[in-house]
């Protein structure tokens, strides 16, 4: 049983005379314990499928549970309940300007009725946990963007919930900073044990953290599974132009020179350990270019795709082809 | 020559009427701001026929010229202070006038806070209540003191027109001696005095407004 279990969920918004469909047919789970990725983009659904998760926005059709409960048959009081055990941060951060930094983080404690000791005695724990001890008499205004998001996460996690749900947490910030705050998610999902939802459209940030992964493209999920499958072959079209970029897809225009043939190899993360292309050069002894590569660094490991041009010579070409095949390498010519 | 004490006396009910008005025009007219903001389409619990008739109702009461209803409130008046002349008699009119101009004031200076905030708050379990007193009274406070500002003064210089009717403060010296009597020197010294005490709250309630905020 997942921790969140969406089921035949969709959501339409009236705007003025036409419907829009935003989410369509959607069935998965969250299960307890992982990081979860919600890829997709602009316009795809995502911000709509997460505030569903916390019943910000309520569906049209189908169903939402939150530990087995169905969030729609909840009171407005069970559903408040509910809503502390599930913290969640945003873009553009929305911390409240007119209150001090721990204050921001004292505040959900405060809204439960907690004393202002306990709460700031909680709240001084979470900001030395997101590294903002110093900055506690602050105010939102003084700090940069990834100190913000730090803070936003201080506050979500004040009423210890269970989940935390990112919508697009990291999309305002740089690299580096970005880098900072997908480390601090992991550290609260394993230290802590908070399952963790991640909405994105980078691909980068998928890789980074995420167990697994559901692909939106127009109000649909187009591919789930675990990150590590999803990146090694894509099934759908989205996901291959997600992860292999446009160059792979077949009706994006692939200056082949006539008469030259190109195969196409898919790496996992159990072989690229190993020089793979430099110890096929050497047994071989044929001659390969690279002609596209596109490779990623997953849980260490490498995966993703590389093209290159085949020699001329068809004995040669059978012979990469069978080496290939004995290296657990799979490899298809490109059309 | 005008005794110095008629202008001690004026501004000291000039003061008496602007300040008690407006306080009690915000008691009034927080709830009510607080109320349009709710209910309107894409408030806290949106309640179109609520929105409505009070949006109506504000609007009647804010279209209609302050020295009419000066006189159409008489009989209230009466009623509630006991007479229909001097500063405390003016008052009701002030309040009933003004109550109607800072609720909307209110309404959106409400309405410039950050709905991820609102959001935000939802998400952490907050209720309705706890939204509007702990967020958007809060965060908008900056807007408010400078909406203050503006009904403030604006009162003020409802309350001189009130002089026209013997309604006491500066602006009654200014019709009874300036006018009346033809003092041009009453005149000026009144108008003088008014600019004065105009700079004086604009700038007092201007500078709370940036104390306050902690944006800045
Ligand atoms: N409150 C609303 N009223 C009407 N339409 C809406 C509303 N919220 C979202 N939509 C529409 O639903 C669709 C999905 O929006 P959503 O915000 O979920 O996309 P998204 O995947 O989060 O995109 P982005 O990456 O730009 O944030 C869009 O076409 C959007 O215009
Ligand atoms: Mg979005």
């Amino acid at each position: 049983m997942g921790i969140i279990e969406i089921k035949d969920l969709t959501k339409k918004y009236h705007n003025h005379d036409n419907d829009l469909i935003a989410l369509q047919d959607i069935t998965f789970d969250i299960k307890k314990g992982e990081i979860f990725g919600i890829i997709g983009l602009s316009g795809a659904g995502k911000s709509t499928l997460v505030r569903m998760m916390n019943y910000l926005e309520k569906p049209t059709s189908g169903k939402v549970s939150f530990e087995g409960r169905d969030l729609a048959m909840l009171s407005d009081s069970e559903l408040r309940a509910v809503r502390k055990d599930i913290g969640m941060i945003f873009q553009s951060f929305n911390l409240l300007d007119q209150t001090s930094v721990i204050k921001n983080v004292t505040f959900p404690l405060e809204i439960s009725g907690i004393g202002k000791k306990e709460a700031m005695e909680r709240a001084r724990e979470l900001l030395k946990l997101v590294d903002l001890s110093d900055k506690e008499k602050e105010f939102p205004s003084k700090l940069s963007g990834g100190q913000k998001q730090r803070v936003a996460i201080a506050r979500a996690l004040a009423t210890k919930p269970k989940v935390l749900l990112c919508d697009e947490a990291t999309s305002a910030l740089d690299p580096k900073t970005t880098e900072q705050i997908l480390s601090l998610l992991k550290k609260v999902n394993i230290e802590m044990g908070v399952t963790i939802v991640i909405i994105t459209h980078q691909m980068s940030v998928i890789e980074k953290v995420c167990d697994r992964v559901a692909i939106l493209d127009k109000s649909r999920i187009e591919e789930i599974g675990n990150v590590k499958d999803v990146f090694k072959s894509p099934k759908s079209q989205i996901g291959q132009k997600l992860i292999f970029g446009a160059t792979v897809n077949k009706d994006v225009d692939f200056e082949k020179e006539v008469g030259k043939k190109y195969l196409r190899l898919a790496f996992d993360g159990d072989v690229t350990d190993r020089p793979i292309l430099a110890d096929m050069i050497l047994e071989t002894k044929c001659r390969v270019s690279i002609f596209y590569a596109n490779t990623k660094v997953i849980e260490g490991k490498v995966v993703g795709q590389l093209i290159i041009e085949l020699p001329n010579d068809s004995e040669q070409q059978k012979i990469i082809k069978d080496y290939l095949e004995r290296s657990g390498v799979s490899s298809w010519e490109v059309e | 020559m005008v005794d110095l004490n008629l202008y001690i006396v004026a501004i000291k009910e000039t003061f008496f009427m602007t300040l008690l008005s407006s306080a009690i025009s915000y008691i009034i007219g927080i709830p009510l701001g607080v109320l349009l903001y709710s209910t309107a389409k894409d408030g806290l619990t949106p309640n179109t026929y609520v929105y409505n008739t009070l949006s109506l109702v504000v609007n009647i009461f804010r279209s209609i010229p302050f020295l009419i209803l000066l006189i159409l409130v008489l009989p209230i008046t009466k009623v509630i202070v006991g007479t229909t002349i001097g500063a405390k008699a003016v008052v009701p009119p002030l309040v009933i006038s003004a109550s109607p101009y800072i609720a909307r004031m209110v309404e959106s200076s409400l309405k410039e806070v950050d709905f991820g905030v609102i959001e935000a708050a939802k998400s952490m379990g907050a209720t309705n209540m706890q939204i509007i007193t702990k967020v958007l009274l809060k965060e908008s406070r900056p807007s408010l003191f400078i909406g203050a500002a503006i009904s403030i003064t604006t009162i003020l210089g409802y309350s001189a027109m009130a002089g026209a009717v013997g309604g006491g403060g500066l602006g009654d010296v200014a019709i009874r001696y300036g006018y009346y009597r033809y003092n041009q020197e009453v005149m000026l010294i009144t108008v003088v005095l008014l600019v004065i005490i105009v700079q004086l709250l604009q700038s007092i309630f201007m500078g709370i407004a940036r104390k306050s905020d902690k944006r800045l």
